[in-house]
Order: structure tokens, then C-alpha cells, then sequence
């Protein structure tokens, strides 16, 4: 069952195109990640999620709810980390949390002290008193305190360190096995890799593809050949040369392409499968580079 | 009710400053009201004002106000500089209700949380407004204190009379602060605040001091609410009809104006 869906949401600022064309939807009980470089509507995007501002074509909905016409209806389910968290600087942060639980109906005393814990949280200081990271804390845990359905993250991990990273991860994991869905807007391919199991790429406003990572990232081979006489057959791609090595793509596997890397002779090669970040790469047009 | 403590919060500290100074301002203009009432001081204000322009005199509300050994010539005169800066203090407070949310980014964890754009609107409204009503009130009560304790008033009389003063501020401070309300869901930044204030409160200021000294632009008198509650004309006459039609008009329409305004904005986070 999709538990966010946009169909064709378009949205300028004036002369400048936030959105052009984006369409997905996410399942429930998945990390969906969304991805693309900086300016390419991932953040216009959720916004709209959230009725901080409004699409002039297309719609969008959580839980079969409109964003525009439920909009307080949604938030009562849905919990959001911004990836520039701003809270109010003179509040200590107990206090921050205590008004956080206000804004819900039921709001479990255990879970907050919970999350307080997992997340090494200090209440007694003042929110302006606090790094970047413990920032970001306080923001995941003023989201995940109602326990919401659905959690809509935009670089969560932005000041987190390696440890916290493993810890949020490990929290909505546990959550969408619970049947919470998962919304993470990410530039580090390596937690989206880890993490997600379909993601959709953005590129100046429009939805490039939306890709089952299992299926489209692990089954794709990257071989790198050193020197040798011999020419590629046509099902290897040429991404890139890099002095006397060659780097292919393929999707052949097993004996096939072993058959196939000897007919090159090579003096040596390797084999891996293609990462997150040759997808990515590749994908947006940047293979070569 | 979340939003609206929150944003009782926000106003606070500045609300207790601004009442802090506005109240020491009318305690020291009360202290020297004893001094008038000397003979000696009379006859120099007298002089000083004989001098002067009576288009000036008029435009300062001083027309017939001569006498300063009377309190309510001499408190009246000063109020009016007073109830400029209620109006600047209370105007920003005003203009920066909506948008400073946006600017310091507090609007995307407040819009985020179970609340409706309505919500928000209608509990700032309600803070900033108790806000207002509870510092003028304050002023009401520290100028019933000074004139008991400078003048032969009642406790009956001083009342009255600081009621009908601070009334009048209260009315002229709801129609400013609704345009200001207005404008806070226009202006793209919390750096233009003192700008729209200073516009918006001097502007009308000087609109008003045109309507008296150039007969010709007497409408202007319109446009100029502070000119309404000058307390000459406030204790004789107290505010016009006409008056009451336009502020009320005023009030209803920016309020509803900026309600709607902020219901379909694109926040600007």
C-alpha cells in the first residue's frame, strides 16, 4: 500500500523551477530514499509534503490524505527532521521537549526518556548551547516522539557522528518493522545504499528513476581491465579510461563474463559490483568524469 | 493552546523591557508635574508658546491647552509623545509577529508539528493581543498611581481620566497593530520590521501634522489614527464616529486580509 504518493508535482519560485515533473510513491514499511545533487527539488519536494508551501500542478498525499487539505491531519501521524534544524536558542531543552509533547495527543513519557537515551540527549542545556549535532538530536527526537507512521527525514545525518548515524538508522529500522514508512532525503549515498531499498534520483526538478536498489545496483558488475590486446565485447559499457585501465559496466555474470574478460586479455582485471555511487554517477550523466 | 504560550514566550522579554521604559517614562513626566504648577514656570511656558506658530501650536495639540498647572494639559501634551512609542514598540512587535518565525526558521519545527495554518495564525493573534491589552493596561495603572500621587484626584477621577487616555491608545494600538499584522505576511524578511514600524507609525504621524497645519489636506486627518486620540479632543470630544467606522474597518479587513494571506503563503524557509 503506498503510503506517500505524488503524482506530476510541478513548482516554480517566480523565474526558477523548483519542481518540473515528480511522480513516486513509497511503500509502507520502507526506507525510501531520495536522492540528487543540491537545487534538484528534493527539498522543494517535502516541503510541499508538508504544506510549507504549495504545488501550482499536480497533488500529492500521505495516507490517502491531500498535503494541502489535511494538512494538520497528516502532522498528527507524521514526523519530520529538517536538515537545518532551527528551534527556539532560549529554551533549555527539556523545556523544548515538554512543548514538542504538547502538540500531540499521546505523547508516552517512557518513549521520550527512551529516545533520550539512545540518542545521549543533555536536557538541562539551552537548545542555542548545543553543536550541530546535538541539534540534529533534539530535532530526531522532537519527530520520533509521537511515534509516527510516517518519518520524513532531509539529511538526518548532517553533524551526526558515525556512532549516532548507526544508532538513527538502527531506530527507524526497527520502526518500519513496526510499519512505519520512511521518507530519507540523503546526498550520502552510502547510508541510502545501506539503508534504503528503493530510491528515486532527481535531477533540475524531474524524477530521473525510481530504482529497486536490490535489483538494479547489485546484479550490475564494474570491471576494470589493465592493458591486453584484445576488444570489449559490445555487452561491456566503456565508463571510463584511466591511463592504461579501462572501466566497463555489464550485466553479464558467471562464466559469460569470464569468457568475455579472457577474449580482452588483459594483463589483470577486477570485479565488483557496482556501487551506489557508480550508479549515481552513471545515471546522471557523470560516468566519465 | 500550545502556539499561543509559546509565542506569550517569544514576546516576553521584549514586552517587559519596552513596558519597563514606556512606565519610568511616565513616572519622570508626572514627577515634574508639581514644578509646573509653580508660577514662575508658568509664565516661562506661556512665553515660549506665545512665540510660537499657531498652526505649529495646533499640530503639537497645544491649541488650548495652555495651561500646564492642569494635569490634564500637561500629562495630555506629553501622552502624545508617549503614545508614539507605544505605537512604535507595540507596531514592531506587530509586524514582526509572522515573519521573524520564518526568518529565524522556527516556522518549519512550528508548521511541522499538529497544528493548521489557522491554528497559528489565530494563536499568535490572541498573544500578541493580551500583550497589548496587559502593557497598556500597566501604563493605565502606573499613570492612576502618579496622579494620586501628584494631584488631588479621586482614585474615581484618576481612573477615569487614565482610562479614557489609555482607551484611546488601546484602540489606536489594535488599528496600527493590524496593518503591522498584515504586513508581517507581505515582507519577505524580519530586517525590514523597523522599517514597516517607522513607515507605518511616522508616516501617519506626519499625515497628521499636514491635515492641521495645511488646511487644504484636512482628509489627511483620516489616515492618521494617533491624531484621533489627541487628549484634547479625546476628553471633549472622545473618538468620532467616523472614527470608530474607520479603525474597526481597518482592524477587520488587515486581520482578515492577513488570515487569508497566511493561510496560502509559501513559507520562506
Amino acid at each position: 500500500m503506498a503510503v506517500i504518493e505524488i503524482q506530476n508535482l510541478k513548482k516554480n519560485y517566480g523565474l526558477h523551477v523548483g519542481t518540473r515533473d515528480v511522480s513516486f510513491a513509497v511503500e509502507q514499511g520502507e526506507i525510501f530514499g531520495f536522492v540528487g545533487p543540491n537545487g534538484a527539488g528534493k527539498s522543494t519536494t517535502i516541503k510541499v509534503l508538508l504544506g510549507f508551501i504549495f504545488a501550482q500542478g499536480g497533488s500529492a498525499s500521505i495516507c490517502g490524505l491531500d498535503v494541502v487539505k489535511n494538512t494538520k491531519a497528516i502532522k498528527a501521524f507524521t514526523g519530520y527532521v529538517p536538515s537545518d534544524v532551527r528551534l527556539y536558542g532560549g529554551m533549555r531543552v527539556r523545556e523544548l521537549l515538554k512543548r514538542n509533547a504538547a502538540f500531540y495527543d499521546d505523547v508516552q513519557a517512557g518513549e521520550v526518556e527512551r529516545l533520550c537515551a539512545l540518542f545521549e540527549i543533555d536536557t538541562e542545556k539551552r537548545f542555542q548551547e548545543l553543536s550541530t549535532g546535538n541539534k540534529k538530536k533534539v530535532s530526531i527526537l522532537c519527530a520520533l516522539m509521537p511515534n509516527p507512521r510516517v518519518i520524513i527525514l532531509d539529511e538526518p545525518t548532517n553533524g551526526l557522528d558515525p556512532v549516532m548515524q548507526k544508532v538513527l538508522f538502527e531506530e527507524l529500522k526497527r520502526r518500519t518493522a513496526l510499519g512505519a514508512t520512511v521518507l530519507l532525503s540523503s546526498h550520502n549515498l552510502a547510508e541510502v545504499e545501506e539503508y534504503c531499498g528503493r530510491v528515486a534520483f532527481i535531477q533540475e526538478g524531474s524524477i530521473l528513476a525510481v530504482t529497486n536498489l536490490g535489483e538494479a545496483v547489485t546484479h550490475r558488475k564494474i570491471i576494470t581491465v589493465t592493458g591486453g590486446p584484445g576488444s570489449a565485447p559490445e555487452e561491456l559499457t566503456l565508463l571510463r579510461e584511466e591511463g592504461e585501465k579501462k572501466v566497463y559496466r555489464t550485466e553479464l555474470s558467471g562464466k559469460v563474463l569470464l569468457a568475455a574478460i579472457a577474449a580482452m586479455a588483459p594483463e589483470d582485471f577486477t570485479v565488483e559490483n557496482e556501487s551506489m555511487e557508480e550508479y549515481f554517477w552513471n545515471l546522471y550523466g557523470l560516468g566519465d568524469v | 493552546m500550545n502556539i499561543f504560550l509559546l509565542e506569550l514566550r517569544n514576546l516576553r522579554k521584549s514586552a517587559i523591557a519596552g513596558t519597563l521604559s514606556i512606565s519610568g517614562v511616565i513616572v519622570i513626566m508626572l514627577a515634574f508635574f508639581p514644578s509646573m504648577q509653580n508660577e514662575s514656570m508658568q509664565a516661562l511656558a506661556g512665553a515660549k508658546m506665545a512665540g510660537m506658530d499657531e498652526a505649529l501650536l495646533k499640530a503639537l495639540g497645544l491649541s488650548a491647552m495652555l495651561d500646564f498647572s492642569v494635569i490634564t494639559n500637561f500629562f495630555g501634551y506629553a501622552v502624545q509623545y508617549i503614545a508614539l512609542a507605544i505605537m512604535v514598540l507595540l507596531v514592531q512587535k506587530a509586524v514582526a509577529l509572522f515573519i521573524k518565525e520564518e526568518t529565524d526558521g522556527t516556522i518549519e519545527y512550528l508548521c511541522a508539528k499538529q497544528v493548521s495554518r489557522g491554528d497559528i495564525v489565530a494563536q499568535k493573534l490572541l498573544a500578541y493581543f493580551v500583550v497589548v491589552v496587559g502593557t497598556v493596561a500597566l501604563y493605565a495603572i502606573v499613570t492612576v498611581g502618579g496622579y494620586l500621587l501628584v494631584t488631588d484626584y479621586s482614585f474615581g477621577q484618576a481612573v477615569r481620566e487614565a482610562s479614557i487616555i489609555f482607551g484611546g491608545i488601546l484602540y489606536v494600538a489594535l488599528v496600527f497593530s493590524a496593518v503591522g499584522v498584515l504586513a508581517s505576511t507581505l515582507i519577505k524578511s524580519s530586517r525590514g520590521v523597523a522599517g514597516v514600524t517607522v513607515g507605518l507609525v511616522f508616516g501617519t504621524f506626519i499625515l497628521g501634522i499636514m491635515a492641521v497645519v495645511v488646511p487644504k489636506l484636512d482628509f489627511l486627518k483620516w489616515f492618521s489614527p494617533l491624531d484621533w486620540i489627541k487628549t484634547e479632543k479625546l476628553m471633549n470630544e472622545g473618538i468620532l464616529p467616523g472614527e470608530w467606522v474607520a479603525g474597526i474597518a481597518v482592524i477587520v479587513c488587515a486581520t482578515a486580509a492577513a488570515w487569508l494571506r497566511y493561510r496560502r503563503k509559501d513559507l520562506l524557509i
